[in-house]
């Protein structure tokens, strides 16, 4: 690899419980919301996330590891096949985790605004609930109660498409 | 962390999601249900062709509900998709489904038409439908004619009507404007991007390919003393992402003849739909394969 990472700026995450991660920046800047602080100069050499926890944000880390060490698309223009076929199962066995820290992870991500992150745990959140029933899925995204439908809604929903339930 | 996942975060989810689990998934909340019968809903996840190539009917049972059955035509042993119920949005308004004439279709979507009134966008692969009024203009008389057309920006995948009216006799001019779904709006074309209005188009012979739709027209050719001698027949485009018409000359050999005659090659070309009988019809136009999503 050409980029040495023993020379490069340190950048250094604090989690909500007060653990600290020693990153490099180029890392870091997988992060458009870090990228951004960097670049207006308001990023002090520890940078306090306060919503996010040492279990999630050692997670992110990880990702944004993987993807920034990974070539990018534009580098290259014969991009090798194997770097693409490598980050693909990465992110498959990232997903591999349970439906809590999911979530966290995508809120985290959001909230770093870390986009092919967020993608991914859309498409891991679609893939797990696509099976499930209306109400599991409230479940397990936590629906806010107000948000419901009356039961008279309900179930006018439900014989519209009384097709689709088969 | 705690707190919910944002609703902007969660429509990245939904539109993740198979059709099949959307059905079901209306009923998940009020936020759920008003975004999956939403007009960006529609626009984003319901422009996709459904099958390259699909034969549509509807018929009567009894005196009961109309239905519609769509079935791959190359393949038609394999399992038609049947619609039992018709559109909401349309059983819902002035619209009957029934008096519908079908426009086109255009990455799975289809333009139906009553009487030039009203549109009617259906989406088969979602189930769901959007009906749109058809602008009247003040200076249009009772026998202009008009001609509905509609296709997909292949660039944007906007669904996109087109309105084109005219004297029903004689010459004047043309007066055309084009709806797009994404701004829910009407808008005049200039002139300078019209066609000359000499110029007839034939209803019954649009088709969409690639980013234009396409119509058979016609044309009086008036000799020295003025006197009609004879139609002289071409293509006329329009242009789905840049909203301008062409005109297409066909050779000599075929341009004076014979409607009839014409629309065989320009057929074989483009496609035409035909109607059955009364309570019958069916309508065939290729949908082209770019694009295609699994």
């Amino acid at each position: 690899m050409s980029t040495s990472s023993s020379s490069s700026k340190k950048i250094v995450l604090k989690s909500a419980d007060n653990e600290t991660f020693e990153i490099d920046e180029i890392v870091a800047l997988e992060s458009q919301a870090i990228k951004n602080m960097i670049e207006d100069e308001c990023a002090d050499n520890v940078i306090p996330l306060g919503n996010i926890d040492s279990k999630t944000l050692s997670k992110i880390i990880e990702y944004c590891k993987k993807h920034a060490e990974s070539p990018k698309k534009d580098d290259n223009a014969d991009i090798d096949e194997k770097a693409v076929e490598d980050l693909k199962s990465f992110d498959a066995e990232f997903a591999k985790v349970d439906m809590p820290l999911i979530q966290d992870i995508l809120m985290a991500a959001n909230f770093l605004n870390i986009d092919n992150l967020i993608g991914l745990m859309c498409r891991t959140i679609a893939d797990r609930i696509k099976g499930k029933t209306p109400e599991e899925i409230r479940k397990i995204l936590n629906i806010n109660k107000n948000d419901l439908l009356s039961p008279e809604q309900e179930a006018k929903a439900r014989e519209e498409n009384s097709w689709a339930f088969d | 962390m705690s707190g919910n996942i944002p609703f902007e975060i969660q429509t990245e989810i939904i539109t993740k999601l198979p059709v099949h689990a959307l059905l079901q998934f209306r009923t998940v909340s009020k936020a759920w249900k008003s975004f999956i019968y939403s007009s960006n809903f529609l626009i984003g996840f319901g422009v996709r062709p459904i099958m390259p190539c699909c034969l549509l009917i509807m018929y009567k049972q009894g005196f009961g509900e109309s239905q519609c059955v769509c079935f791959d035509d190359n393949n038609v042993n394999s399992s038609p998709q049947v619609f039992p119920s018709l559109p909401t949005v349309i059983c819902n308004t002035s619209l009957r489904f029934w008096n519908l004439v079908p426009i086109g279709t255009s990455h799975g979507l289809w333009c139906f038409s009553d009487s030039f009134k009203m549109a009617a966008l259906w989406n088969p692969s979602i189930r769901k439908s959007v009906a749109i009024v058809i602008p009247c203009s003040s200076s249009q008389s009772e026998t202009d004619k008009l001609v509905v057309g509609f296709g997909v920006n292949p660039a944007t995948f906007d669904p996109t009507i087109i309105m084109i009216s005219y004297p029903g006799h004689g010459h004047g001019s043309w007066n055309v404007s084009v709806f797009t779904l994404s701004s829910r709006y009407w808008k005049k074309l200039e002139n300078e991007h019209l066609p000359r209005q000499s110029i007839r188009l034939k209803r019954s012979s649009q088709a969409v390919l690639g980013s234009f739709i396409y119509w058979v027209a016609s044309e009086r050719i008036f000799d020295s003393d003025g006197v009609a001698s004879q139609k002289r027949y071409m293509i006329v485009s329009f242009d789905l992402v840049n909203h301008n018409f062409s005109v297409i000359d066909i050779p000599d050999r075929l341009s004076h003849n014979l409607s009839l005659k014409v629309r065989k090659p320009v057929q074989a070309a483009l496609a035409y739909h035909e109607y059955l009988a009364e309570f019958y019809w069916k309508y065939k136009i290729p949908v082209p394969n770019e694009n295609m999503l699994s």
